[in-house]
């Protein structure tokens, strides 16, 4: 058992685990942050994605023992039903969610990289930032839409390349 | 009594397809349920903890086809922290599962028939401790021959899986001469086609929860596509009042029909009534789950089609050999499926169709998204393109001659009475972008080396049961202290926005807004019977459900308003949540006021509403369940680019035309056509689960090949409209029609590319180069 | 060992965690990334009584030039890589290679070190530091040694690292000005996806040319470890570079390589493949050669 402090979405958390626990793990388990999913358990679907920092990584094959001191954002720290982020409006209004099992680590992967770039992003940059996120039901070209949306939205003085 | 009500029902209507004169249906209404999903609120089943929670395991088969002569848990059950540890000798009731051949053990008592089998259960304090357990469980076995191809299975000096044998069913249509019709006909085209294991790869593996509740009531939720069903499978197995049983199966974070079939119910059930009253959990790991789910049958089809120079094809003779796996599920109704659309929606009227469903020892076959269909439209399309090549016919041109229209006898033998909207979809599919311009578009290919295609292919796929099988729709509404509304359907929501449709018909019907609207789908103890989300059903049953069930709380509501105001109810009508008198618009009232009124007086504000399913009368003679009453009808055209060098093949763009009878929502119809449009993709060119004599060679989701974002093309929809009478909003079903008529379109479009035919899905870039081998030419790169 | 007894530290110097990798009394296994260790820990593949976290052992990531080379730290993750405008101008086969390992969570958790920690054949990465030459050095407790590239490898998952070394640079010749790289990746899907065979090339070409003055092309997944294909090199400066001859230097491309059989190939697909990437490659570096 190990004793380790990192900030989840603007909060200090202390969680008391062992260190090889998984962060996706501790998230759901400890915190009750259930957004984010396991669903292949090795880094292949994107459905525990979260960001550490800036960057969005997988949750899955982080362990505890190695997230002392980050700070870390879930899909709740995106936004929640009273507060959402203009990225999860833009999914609910193209219809870029069906069974939504996907959708947490795909909203948190947008995020990441909408605020990576300063423009309205193309077909195939969305594409390339989300090509580790797998979703079943959609077919992605309503997620692709969405993000293009939100980008769209966040400034409207972004150019369309 | 005159209520005035938006009853959409009658005569009129079905002439109607624009969705004006309605305020909800038919409009890009988004989901309802998008708040929570986007922000990670919503709680799947899987996501739920209770405090004094225990883990349970499952230990499978070590072996795809052995006999146990020994099952020892001494050890696993002194392990400190195990609960309890289950063998068939814990089962009170019946030892087996299956929709409809109940051959499945739910836990192996004498012999294991594949990797998939069950053979004990385990709880524990944790997750860790539990897997421990399970290693600890001595099972001796004698490993037995296995069983790993479907033919050499039907034949004699196979091992027999079953007491019946190995083949589990064997249907057939026959209908006209085909040998006459082979004899005259001007040519002739003979082809065996293999299909993939497709796997269903929802992102939500299989899991849930089981608790013995205080008052002995025994809950499980567990993500499903009929709770109803489920409840009977678990109260078999457990010999248990139903009643008892609460089954809650709805969300689901996808199925595709891999969670119609009982998962892990019966484990949670067994396993909670022996934890001391604490909740168990089960989650598959997506390792666990790629070994022990349900795949899609793969098939061999042999084909033989005879046309004449006319493009008519006159005769089709199929015979289809489906590898079930072990165990029967829904085999047999996944090959009668096949056989009813083994020649498409044409006119052909000489047919001889036979399938087989047959036991093996490769994992478990059962439902999936096309159900049979995927796998033989693939003959019948590419034998009509190759007809028109023949003749120089244009592809679509030959698909409408041969194309029957409403009123007119199927392949297999029946007067379609229903609506068919197969030659709209081809008059859609011969005037977009894609088809016009398609000699251009294949002009420009990225790189030299490149080469595209353009094809387009059409299908069908029934909607509802087969004859047999009874089908019924059922939905509840109820009136909340709030003043809102409670709409109930059994059809689970499976990702795909069938809730949202629910609550538009019921906003529209009852002339409220559909924020006034909640929606309960999937439990027991809040919806009633309405049968499964499977059949491409759930929008044609549930919209006709709430549309049988909306009148009488009209009715309610009226009457009691009259009952109140002392004014005839025949003078209420319902605007905004309120019950106005027309005659006195001042006199009114809400339905807060009305449920305050009938909740003082002890009165009921639920109402119920059942209605059957449309059936054809006769059923063709051993087809197993055909025909059905109701088809949706799809056509797609697709372009591809190959790449000469390797083989790879992009899929560039989609139109994708279904004939969904009436759009309920737009959005939700685009989220179909798309979703299906790429799983068609992956199990054309990707997907496939790979097991080498009943040993899964494909573990998880990095050899599981299936369709990223970057696979994904332009897909365009253009929707149809030909109204279905039996519906009272004209909607049809297209859940499954969607993935299949891209299926040999992208083949067909290969070989526009490249002149290369593949007939072995997955069109893996290996499969394509070899077909392209003869084709190949040494010319320079830029020149190929 | 039990998941939830492994212990963990974190060296907050590369010295401390050679002291840890040194004591024998318990097994111990290094995690950066996370992307191949926990993996294997979930596949019960690695069960060390000790996990060494070096993730935030900042020391080890950097990306810089001097005289002896470019110097990059095991722990600089592929999005650092792609990202890094220096190794973009000088070494760019690797940055095109770094942009086509999983996608974009994997690299920003996996490591230059870890990837060659795991020794796939399949490695995206590792074919572009056979064309730049690669030393890898190496960090005991009492010693530091670089080895070649070509000496790295023993087989499939296996290194010449021994217990009580770490991976502590990796050091690169930078391109020259009239040098272009290119790497080529054929996997059964275009994102997550392990390489069926990849090819990577770096030239030098005399200036307005097509002329190739030095060359070296390796490819990845065809054979136990990278392999270079050093009869291709010797061809590609027997003539200027047109069509006709990058088919013939990709016609024997196929003869380099002894590929394997498994479930995402076949072994004649794979010799197939060599000299069809080879050929893709070429033209396509070719093409931006002129382009330049």
């Amino acid at each position: 058992m190990k004793n380790i402090r990192f900030h989840v979405n603007g909060k200090e958390s202390n969680v008391q685990c062992p260190p090889a626990k998984t962060l996706l793990d501790v998230l759901r388990e400890d915190l009750e942050l259930i957004g984010s999913k396991e669903c292949c358990g090795k880094g292949e679907c994107g459905s525990c994605s979260v960001m550490i920092g800036d960057e969005v990584i997988c949750s899955c094959l982080v362990l505890a023992g190695q997230i002392e001191n980050e700070t870390i954002i879930t899909v709740e720290g995106v936004g929640l039903r009273e507060n959402m982020d203009i990225v999860q409006e833009a999914f609910i209004n193209e219809g870029a969610t069906q069974c939504g099992y996907c959708t947490p680590g795909i909203i948190v992967a947008a995020k990441s990289f909408l605020n990576s770039i300063e423009h309205v992003p193309t077909t195939d940059e969305v594409k390339t930032a989300l090509g580790g996120n797998l979703c079943r039901c959609t077919g992605y070209q309503k997620i692709i839409k969405a993000v293009q949306t939100a980008a769209k939205i966040q400034n409207p003085f972004y150019a369309v390349k | 009594m005159s209520i005035k009500v938006n009853n959409p029902i009658g005569k009129k209507h079905r002439q109607e397809t624009s969705s004006d004169r309605f305020q909800w249906i038919g409009k890009r209404v988004p989901r309802i349920d998008g708040p929570e999903k986007v922000t990670g609120e919503l709680q799947y089943m899987t996501d739920r903890s209770y405090p004094n929670m225990v883990w349970g395991k499952v230990l499978r088969a070590k072996y795809p086809h052995a006999r146990i002569t020994n099952i020892d848990t001494t050890q696993a059950k002194v392990l400190p922290g195990v609960i309890c540890v289950l063998t068939y000798r814990d089962i009170p009731g019946f030892n087996g599962f299956g929709i409809v051949t109940p051959d499945q053990p739910v836990l192996c008592e004498d012999v294991v028939r594949c990797t998939a089998d069950a053979v004990a259960l385990v709880a524990a304090e944790t997750n860790e401790i539990a897997e421990e357990a399970l290693n600890l469980i001595q099972v001796d076995y004698e490993p037995l021959e296995v069983v790993a191809d479907a033919e050499y299975a039907m034949t004699e000096q196979a091992p027999q899986l079953h007491p019946d044998g190995n083949i589990h069913s064997h249907v057939k249509i026959n209908n006209g001469d085909v040998n006459q019709a082979f004899e005259e006909a001007d040519y002739i085209f003979e082809n065996t086609y293999y299909s993939p294991r497709q796997m269903h790869a929802f992102i939500e593996t299989e899991g849930g929860w089981g608790m013995l509740e205080e008052d002995g009531v025994l809950t499980i939720q567990c993500p499903g596509q009929y709770a109803y069903r489920d409840r009977l499978q678990i109260s078999r197995a457990l010999g248990l009042n139903p009643e008892s049983i609460h089954v809650i199966s709805s969300p689901n974070g996808g199925a595709f029909g891999g969670k119609d079939e009982i998962t892990v119910q019966i484990y949670l059930a067994l396993l909670a009534l022996h934890s001391g009253g604490r909740p168990v959990k089960i989650h598959l790991s997506r390792e666990e789950s790629v070994q022990a789910g349900m795949k899609r049958h793969p098939f061999k089809v042999q084909v033989k089609t005879a046309a004449k120079k006319d493009g008519t094809i006159i005769a089709n003779q199929v015979r289809a050999v489906a590898d079930t796996g072990a165990y029967a599920s829904l085999g047999p109704a996944v090959i009668a499926l096949a056989v009813e659309h083994a020649c498409g929606p044409y006119k052909i009227p000489h047919v001889d169709i036979e399938g087989f469903c047959v036991y093996t020892n490769n994992g478990i076959a059962g439902a999936f998204r096309g159900f049979g269909v995927n796998q033989v439209c693939v003959g019948i399309e590419t034998h009509l393109d190759m007809t028109a090549e023949k003749i120089g016919m244009d592809p679509i041109e030959i698909r409408k001659i041969n194309a029957y229209r409403q009123g007119e006898t199927s392949s297999i033998g029946h007067v379609v009475k229903s609506s068919v909207g197969t030659h709209q979809t081809l008059d859609k599919a011969q005037n977009c972008d894609l088809w016009v311009n398609r000699a251009s578009y294949k002009k420009q290919p990225s790189e030299p080396w490149k080469k595209r295609g353009v094809a387009v292919a059409t299908s069908f796929h029934g909607v509802g049961m087969g004859i047999g099988t009874p089908d019924y729709g059922a939905a509840s509404i109820e009136l909340l202290p709030d003043g809102r509304l409670k709409v109930a359907v059994g059809c689970e929501e499976i990702g795909t926005g069938n809730g949202t449709v629910y609550a538009q018909v019921c906003a529209e019907m009852l002339h409220c807004d559909m924020s006034d609207i909640t929606v309960v789908q999937g439990d027991t103890s809040e919806t009633l019977d309405g049968g499964t989300v499977t059949a491409s059903r759930s929008i044609y049953t549930g919209s006709k459900a709430i549309a049988t069930v909306a009148p009488q709380m009209i009715q309610l509501l009226a009457e009691t308003a009259a009952e109140i105001l002392h004014t005839p109810a025949k003078n209420m009508e319902i605007e905004n949540s309120t019950v106005i008198d027309k005659k006195d618009p001042s006199n009114s009232l809400t339905f807060i006021e009305i449920y305050d009124y009938l909740s003082k007086a002890k009165a009921s504000t639920k109402v119920n509403g059942h209605f059957y399913l449309p059936k054809e009368k006769e059923e063709i003679k051993g087809s197993g369940g055909a025909p059905h009453h109701i088809y949706g009808y799809m056509t797609h055209v697709v372009m591809v680019e190959v790449d000469t060098l390797t083989g790879e093949t992009d899929v560039l763009r989609v139109v994708s035309i279904p004939d969904c009878g009436r759009v309920m929502n737009l959005q939700g119809l685009e989220g179909q056509t798309e979703g299906g449009a790429i799983m068609g993709i992956g199990y054309t060119l990707y997907e496939d689960v790979a097991i080498e004599e009943g040993y899964h060679k494909t573990k998880n989701f990095a050899d599981y090949i299936f369709p990223t974002i970057r696979e994904t093309p332009e897909i365009e929809t253009i929707p149809v409209e030909d109204p279905e009478p039996t519906n009272p909003f004209g909607a049809k079903g297209i859940g499954e029609v969607v993935m299949i008529p891209i299926i040999p379109a992208i083949m067909s479009a290969i070989y526009d590319a490249t002149g290369a035919r593949v007939r072995h899905l997955p069109a893996t870039p290996e499969r394509i180069f070899e077909a392209m081998k003869p084709m190949n030419k040494s010319a320079p790169i830029s020149s190929r | 060992m039990k998941v939830s007894e492994m212990e963990m530290i974190s060296p907050t110097s590369v010295h401390e965690c050679l002291h840890a990798l040194t004591d024998q009394q318990k097994s111990s296994r290094l995690i950066a990334g996370g992307t191949d260790a926990v993996v294997r820990m979930k596949d019960r593949n690695w069960m060390p009584d000790i996990w060494i976290n070096i993730k935030g052992l900042k020391e080890l990531r950097y990306i810089r030039e001097d005289a002896s080379g470019l110097h990059i730290g095991p722990l600089t993750t592929h999005t650092d890589i792609v990202k890094s405008e220096l190794l973009q101008s000088k070494a760019d086969v690797l940055t095109f290679a770094a942009k086509e390992v999983g996608a974009t969570q994997m690299q920003n958790m996996g490591t230059l070190g870890g990837n060659l920690g795991t020794a796939s054949p399949a490695g995206d990465t590792i074919p572009a530091l056979y064309v730049l030459d690669a030393h890898i050095q190496l960090s005991s407790l009492h010693q530091i040694r670089s080895v070649p590239i070509k000496d790295f490898f023993i087989g499939p998952g296996k290194t010449v690292i021994k217990p009580d070394e770490m991976i502590s640079d990796i050091v690169i010749r930078p391109q020259e000005k009239n040098e272009i790289g290119i790497f080529e990746k054929l996997g059964p899907r275009k994102a997550q996806s392990i390489s069926i065979v990849n090819f990577t090339a770096s030239l030098k070409i005399k200036a307005q040319t097509r002329q190739c003055i030095g060359g070296k092309l390796a490819f990845g997944s065809v054979a136990p470890t990278i392999i270079r294909a050093k009869k291709c090199e010797s061809m590609l400066l027997l003539d200027p570079l047109d069509e006709h001859m990058i088919q013939n230097i990709a016609k024997v491309a196929w003869k380099e390589v002894a590929p394997i059989s498994d479930i995402r190939a076949s072994a004649n697909y794979r010799k197939d493949m060599a000299s069809a990437l080879l050929e893709r490659g070429l033209y396509r570096l070719m093409k931006r050669w002129e382009n330049k």
